[in-house]
């Protein structure tokens, strides 16, 4: 992938808690991305959701160690942006993999006018998502459980935590809490699939 | 045959399929439901992953962020009413411009005719988006434009070919396609504007398209002179847009003759 150098520096700044330039950048790719966004979405508001949770995959993207910004950022993250949308309509539109695993042929409407069983339905749902993700978060490294004790659940900051887990810098853990993420990811998505070929959800 | 998936989804999921992979993929996606659902799982279980290693630093981060949208929005607010006094002024000389521009001059007689045959003679645009140093990318915006502007959704292939050129102010075929919109709007200047940006860097396939639209404008505008012109430009060329140069200009002349 072509390197822009300058996005590259934005990034590195930003992370070290220099964002000024950072935020004129978030601000020159919201405006360019705005219009096609919301034609893309159908709304601003949608648009704007969408940009946040793309501006995010493009952060993690450019901060992980050895991942120059692109060069042509803003195509980039409208890709991603896309992308994202594309798979959530496809996700609704497929009404999540027990459809198909148990027959309950429920369409989620809109909360508001879910029925008692559709109701049911969505928190079955939730529960397996939570199963699976407990199981997954079993099988993770003693470090990345220490990441989540003391980051997620504990509220503190990577910047002051990771000299006493033995990291070697502060990029060092910000890799390391991403490839964490990754391997959780992987192991959700092995479950997925095991669950599905036993033919059974719990 | 599993894991062969997996690396593909992976890498699709990562940005990191090539031109050619890319298009295999999706459209295999289209007629494959078992790839489809192993793409949605594998989104599902890095979604719920990412969500779960939300921390409140992430979050701090992203409602800062959304604070900068927000921002946006009522500094947007107040450039719309700015912009809106001054598009009612702009709208206003322009009106005036006009009337007095038809008052003083007569329509020919044939000029309807000509505008309307000219149009039909336009060559095909089985055109190949071909440059960029991200082509993946790059291309995948421009095809959604190019889309948008063959469904005559005109102003939102502008701009969706503005992603590209923001960044990227020369790349031709962004801009010819943004200039043909344009053409479509009956935003004359505005095409032309756009086409004099690619004129040093065209290559011979966009340049043909390059003088053809922009003796389209003129003929529209009802600059002549620069119409020859630019179809001269074509006359250079080899092939069919030879022949169309010299019959548009002997229709050209035609109606000349008539008036």
């Amino acid at each position: 992938m072509p390197i822009s150098y300058e996005e590259d520096a934005v990034f590195k700044q930003a992370v070290r808690g220099d964002t000024k330039a950072f935020n004129y950048f978030f601000q020159k790719s919201w405006g360019a991305l705005q219009k096609p966004l919301i034609s893309l979405t159908g709304s601003e508001k949608e648009a704007s959701n969408f940009f946040v949770r793309g501006m995010t995959i493009l952060w993690e993207h450019c901060t992980r160690e050895g991942n120059p910004a692109p060069h042509n950022s803003n195509a980039y993250l409208y890709t991603i942006c896309r992308n994202e949308w594309r798979l959530e309509k496809r996700q609704e539109q497929n009404k999540f993999y027990i459809t198909d695993i148990n027959s309950i042929h429920k369409e989620i409407a809109d909360a508001e006018t879910m029925t008692a069983e559709e109701v049911k339905y969505k928190e079955e749902q939730e529960l397996f998502i939570e199963r699976i993700l407990a199981e997954a978060i079993d099988k993770i490294s003693e470090k990345c459980k220490k990441i989540i004790e003391l980051h997620i659940n504990g509220k503190q900051r990577l910047r002051e935590i990771w000299q006493s887990l033995g990291y070697k810098s502060y990029e060092a853990i910000v890799q390391a809490k991403y490839n964490c993420k990754k391997k959780l990811g992987d192991y959700i998505f092995l479950q997925l699939n095991k669950r599905k070929k036993m033919k059974k959800l719990w | 045959m599993v894991d062969k998936d997996l690396t593909l989804i992976e890498r699709y999921y990562n940005f990191l399929l090539s031109d050619s992979e890319l298009k295999d993929f999706e459209s295999r996606m289209e007629q494959d439901a078992v790839l489809t659902q192993k793409v949605l799982d594998y989104h599902l279980a890095h979604k719920t992953a990412r969500e779960f290693y939300n921390s409140a630093e992430e979050r701090e981060r992203v409602m800062a962020w959304e604070k900068l949208l927000q921002g946006d929005k009522s500094k947007k607010n107040y450039a719309k009413r700015t912009y809106l006094g001054w598009a009612a002024g702009i709208l206003l000389l322009v009106g005036l411009w006009a009337t007095s521009f038809w008052l003083k001059e007569d329509k020919p007689q044939n000029w309807s005719d000509l505008l309307v045959k000219a149009k039909t003679m336009t060559p095909d645009l089985n055109y190949r988006l071909l440059r960029g140093e991200n082509p993946v990318l790059e291309e995948e915006i421009l095809k959604d434009g190019y889309a948008l502007l063959l469904s005559e959704n005109y102003r939102k292939a502008i701009v969706l070919f503005s992603v590209v050129t923001v960044d990227d102010p020369y790349y031709e075929d962004a801009l010819l396609l943004s200039a043909i919109s344009h053409y479509e709007l009956k935003e004359y200047q505005a095409s032309l504007l756009t086409l004099s940006k690619m004129k040093a860097t065209a290559n011979t396939e966009q340049q043909i398209y390059l003088w053809w639209y922009e003796s389209l404008n003129y003929l529209e505008l009802r600059d002549v002179q620069k119409v020859r012109s630019a179809l001269n430009q074509l006359k250079k060329q080899d092939g069919k847009i030879k022949e169309k140069a010299d019959q548009l200009i002997q229709l050209i002349d035609q109606v000349e003759a008539e008036r």
